[in-house]
């Protein structure tokens, strides 16, 4: 009789329970990362009914694995594409960019050119230019604004991933203090949901302890969580560059590590690729800039402006006493007080790459590009200073002693645009014509014509004094095929006489061996004895736009990358680097996201609830829960039979 | 296999969002007409499109200033044009004015034609444009190219032509220098001028000349002096500055060996070929000198001189004869001068032409390829579009089908 009672009451309770746990199921049915819990059903000993022997977790460590990873690639992925679509905007907008303010200081210098007295034209050109450096400073502002953007929020992931870890060891030390026994899936169900929401920050392994206790390490094996110790995850100056905040750790009281390099997915990788991606486009832009300063300060220097005077920087000197003094940045953890400047001496073979000096002794160093970490030039320092020159740079090392094992970030380019702006303020200044006249005298009877080939050198004593030519030149036919140069202000003969053949013409001077002025003059015709040709200063001919013809040169000309790119060709080149970086972000985010896609999807296919499955189960338990209720019943209703029978 | 419930939802969740991605990317293609929104969508077409966009701005600059140059050159034509106008005009009336039954009073009045001629000829070489820049004034645009200062018409442009770029590696002239075109005339017949003494007594004149063999003429100042010979005949002796003396042939250097003037004869030596006539008188001279270069407004004014200065005398006569044909034989180069500019222009206007040609046909391929890389075809975005919607719309169907067999499922059990 009490086997009856006992079946029933066994059978009622142990459905309870798996009613319960159903209905558990099916009310986290969506709870991201709810492991379903399945009811075993064990039988009674010695006809005892039924009995529940455990209620499980269906979870799988691969499954997890998986899925962390794939959190940790998208939220890389997810991060690398929305940087970059929202970055590329400022480099490629039809109407605000660099290309375009290139095209409009071609067409308004071309303009110019038609009336090179023009003060209206002049403005405009001005502009132009004013425009270009304009555009220039905006992506670096651009850039600026996104690397500090990039260093909150790797404040906040440390803030964020330091709580995950704090909330991870706490659930440790749940778990650790826990009775034999007691139901855990819900602490290892929201840690679960913890873990998968730290790989969406960074990537790291785990693995569970002899105690059933959640470890996590990075890459390397440092430790992040330990038993019920977490570390606590900072941010810390970059030793390098000052204005990059890069994550840290501390493990109790212990030293900070940097830890960058141990990470390769998740949202920090993903900003520290994109801070990577900032940093090459202003190094790029940089040397752009560079390129055009030093393109148009040396053209403008060769011509004249419209007060009549030689012309000067129309950019800011890229070679000033400051600029150069900021190209090397010594490493915060430096312990010796060597000083150095960098100047910029060869524009086409200039790299946009950085490039680190080591001191591996006090007196040795080492330089290495960063690009390809290559060493591009080591050697012992020697009695100072000690000048480098290498990829268009050239790097003197001027003062105080390293410390071996110090470093210095040597960047030729990456705060260039900084300094590009205009140097002028007054458009007349600048130098559109050619400081030399050369005409043929007009009483002459031969037709010999004479043209300015250019200036070679514009430091030539020729230029030393305003406003003149020291001196004033004459080229003085003595027969039709020999001429001599003479000093036009003291008749002296200078060189000659040099014979001259007037079936090909010729470049008169400098004639090898012979006076050179600085300037290259050519004469083609038939020249008659006694004809003569005056090379004279350019003072008053404001119409004459022969410097502008060769500024627009200037834009064909291919000035960077050893001879290989124009200024478009160059902002096209980084421009379009960054829009295929922007395209390979959109094809790995959309692979990742299938692959997370997958991961979940496995991941449920072991640990998800199926709604369909839990109401038959439900039904199931409810049905056998009545049934057992009719045991008892039954049990009852035999029992009253025999007290009834006992009575009657 | 079981099929977990988060897993259906997100299986159709994440194919509807994928589905209306798509319909939104070619929505906007759609509106923009472009293929491409960003670079990134494909970077490998979006260089090529923007070097293009390049190409084009650059050569729309050049197409622009090949715009100007051409209203500019056409300007330099209507100008030669007028020039050669004026100029023959101006030999008309020189021509006329040799005539030598006029009156003073018929050559003043020829004079003051010519004054007037003068001062159109001075207009167009003074030429502005529209923003009052001097054309023939080289890089000195600022001032008129020819003023009078002193009684004498002087050039104060520049020497130099101002080009402009009209393609990758063209130039036009854009400001002409006005010393070339008007300013460079050689005087006399263009090798040497002819003059008589200024204290001549006789009537002689001579021909402008000629240089008959370039080979053999020896440019110098040569004097013709008129002796009595041996003979007691009127003869003649010619002495270089520099050549000594060239007539009668040396050693025979006295005036006695002088060969005998014949009036209207040629004289021939050293190259030139001149012919002398009239009465000249021992003692009097003809001096020939190697031409000089002048600009065609004083040498028009040479004219006008000879003119204003009235002949009453036999000596007047002579001296008007060898003024006269000096002065025009001068205006003959000046004239010769403006016909082949004017040539010339023509042919820098049709090569002007075919450059602005050429620069207008390039832009209108680039501008073709240009479209057949960055616009969509419409038909086959319209198609693709109406296919993602039906698909979207079949998905959705799905979802909902799901659903709805999923809560009957639940309200059976």
């Amino acid at each position: 009789m009490n086997g009856i009672y006992n079946i029933g009451l066994s059978s009622l309770v142990a459905y309870q329970e798996a009613i319960n746990t159903t209905s558990q199921n099916i009310a986290n049915a969506t709870t991201p990362y709810y492991c379903r819990k399945s009811v075993n059903f064990a039988e009674g000993l010695f006809n005892n009914g039924v009995n529940i022997s455990d209620v499980s977790r269906i979870y799988s460590l691969s499954a997890s694995q998986a899925v962390m990873k794939s959190n940790s690639d998208f939220a890389k992925a997810d991060t690398m594409l929305n940087s970059l679509k929202s970055f590329e905007p400022l480099l490629d907008n039809d109407s605000n960019n660099v290309s375009k303010y290139l095209n409009d200081t071609i067409s308004s210098l071309q303009q110019l050119n038609v009336d090179a007295s023009s003060l209206q034209g002049r403005s405009l050109f001005f502009n132009s230019l004013k425009n270009l450096s304009g555009q220039f400073g905006a992506v670096q502002n651009e850039i600026s604004r996104q690397l500090s953007t990039a260093n909150s929020a790797l404040k906040t992931y440390a803030g964020d991933t330091t709580q995950i870890l704090q909330g991870i060891a706490s659930i440790n030390k749940q778990i650790a203090g826990a009775t034999v026994g007691e139901d855990l899936s819900a602490l290892l169900d929201q840690q679960e949901q913890q873990v998968q929401k730290l790989a969406t920050y960074f990537d790291f392994t785990t693995s569970v302890d002899s105690q059933g206790l959640l470890s996590i390490s990075l890459s390397n094996g440092l430790p992040l969580v330990k038993g019920i110790t977490a570390s606590t995850v900072n941010t810390a100056v970059d030793p390098q560059n000052s204005t990059n905040q890069n994550l840290v750790i501390n493990l109790g009281n212990g030293p900070s590590v940097p830890i960058d390099n141990y990470i390769t997915s998740g949202q920090a990788a993903g900003v520290v690729s994109f801070r990577n991606t900032l940093a090459q486009t202003a190094r790029d832009m940089g040397r752009l800039s560079l390129a055009i300063t030093n393109a148009f300060n040396l053209q403008n220097k060769q011509g004249v402006d419209l007060n009549g005077n030689l012309g000067g920087d129309i950019f800011n000197d890229m070679n000033s006493g400051t600029m150069i003094n900021t190209r090397a940045i010594a490493n915060q953890a430096n312990k010796g007080n060597a000083g150095m400047t960098v100047t910029i001496s060869d524009m086409s073979q200039l790299t946009s790459s950085d490039y680190q000096l080591q001191f591996d002794t006090s007196s040795h160093y080492i330089l290495t590009r960063s690009s390809d970490n290559s060493v591009v030039s080591s050697g012992n320092l020697g009695t100072l200073p000690c000048n480098v020159s290498v990829d268009g740079m050239s790097l003197s090392i001027n003062t105080g002693t390293p410390t071996a094992g110090d470093q210095f970030t040597i960047s030729p380019t990456a705060n260039a645009i900084n300094n590009m702006g205009l140097s002028i303020t007054d458009p007349k200044l600048l130098a559109l014509a050619s400081p030399v006249i050369a005409n043929a005298n007009t009483q002459n009877t031969g037709d010999g014509t004479i043209n300015l080939v250019g200036i070679t050198d514009i430091t030539n004593s020729t230029f030393s004094v305003p406003k003149q030519l020291s001196p004033p030149l004459q080229v003085k036919f003595i027969t039709p095929t020999s001429y001599q140069l003479i000093n036009a202000n003291t008749q002296a003969v200078m060189e000659g006489p040099i014979t001259y053949n007037p079936t090909d013409g010729a470049n008169l001077f400098p004639t090898p061996g012979g006076y050179n002025p600085g300037f290259q003059v050519s004469l083609s015709g038939v020249v008659a004895a006694g004809d003569t040709f005056n090379l004279s200063y350019n003072a008053n001919s404001t119409n004459d736009n022969r410097n502008g013809l060769q500024l627009i040169g200037l834009f064909q000309q291919n000035t960077l990358d050893k001879g290989t790119l124009n200024f478009q060709q160059a902002y096209r080149m980084l421009s379009g680097d960054v829009s295929t970086q922007a395209n390979s972000a959109q094809i790995q985010y959309d692979s990742a996201n299938n692959l997370q896609q997958q991961a979940q999807n496995n991941f449920n296919q072991v640990s998800g609830v199926s709604l369909e499955e839990e109401s038959i189960n439900l039904a199931n338990y409810q049905q056998a829960y009545q049934a057992s209720a009719q045991i008892l019943q039954t049990a009852k209703t035999v029992f009253e039979t025999i007290m009834g029978m006992l009575r009657s | 296999m079981r099929v977990p419930t988060m897993t259906q939802f997100t299986n159709q969740l994440q194919t509807i969002t994928q589905q209306n991605l798509t319909i939104s990317s070619l929505q906007q293609q759609i509106s923009s007409q472009k293929k491409i929104q960003n670079a990134s969508d494909d970077p490998v077409l979006a260089s090529q499109i923007k070097s293009i966009n390049d190409y084009i701005s650059s050569l729309q600059s050049y197409t622009n200033n090949g715009v100007l140059a051409q209203n500019r050159s056409s300007l330099f034509e209507t100008s030669l044009q007028s020039c050669v106008n004026v100029m023959s005009k101006v030999t008309e009336l020189s021509q006329a004015g040799k005539t030598e039954t006029l009156s003073n009073a018929d050559r003043a009045n020829l004079a003051s034609q010519l004054s007037g001629s003068l001062s159109r000829l001075l207009n167009v070489a003074n030429t502005t444009d529209g923003n009052g820049e001097a054309i023939f004034a080289g890089y000195n645009t600022s001032s008129p190219a020819f003023v009078q200062k002193s009684g004498s018409y002087q050039y104060q442009g520049g020497l130099d032509q101002v080009n402009i770029s009209i393609g990758p590696n063209t130039t036009t002239v854009y400001n002409d220098s006005g010393f070339n075109l008007f300013g460079n005339i050689a005087t006399g017949n263009g090798a040497f001028t002819v003059k008589a003494g200024l204290t001549n007594t006789g009537t002689a004149y001579t021909s402008p000349g000629s240089v008959v063999s370039n080979a053999s003429y020896v440019p110098d100042t040569y004097t013709i002096s008129f002796v009595t010979n041996g003979s007691g005949q009127l003869g003649y002796q010619v002495t270089g500055a520099n050549s000594g003396q060239v007539i009668p042939t040396p050693p025979a250097t006295s005036p006695a060996n002088a060969p005998a003037y014949v009036a209207g004869s040629d004289l021939t030596f050293n190259g030139i070929s001149l012919n002398v006539n009239g009465a000249p008188n021992s003692g009097d001279t003809m001096t020939i000198a190697p031409s000089s270069k002048d600009n065609i407004f004083n040498l028009i004014q040479n004219v006008i001189n000879v003119l204003n200065k009235p002949v009453d005398s036999s000596q007047d006569i002579a001296s008007f004869r060898q003024n006269m044909s000096q002065a025009c034989s001068a205006l003959a180069s000046g004239s010769q001068n403006f016909r082949s500019r004017l040539s010339d222009s023509g042919v820098r206007a049709a090569s002007l032409q075919t450059e602005l040609d050429q620069n207008t046909e390039n832009v209108k391929q680039q501008n073709i390829i240009l479209g057949s890389l960055s616009d969509i075809d419409p038909y086959e975005v319209i198609s693709k579009f109406t296919q993602q919607t039906q698909a979207l719309q079949l998905t959705q169907q799905v979802y909902m089908k799901i659903q709805q067999s999923l809560s009957e499922f639940l309200k059976m059990t």
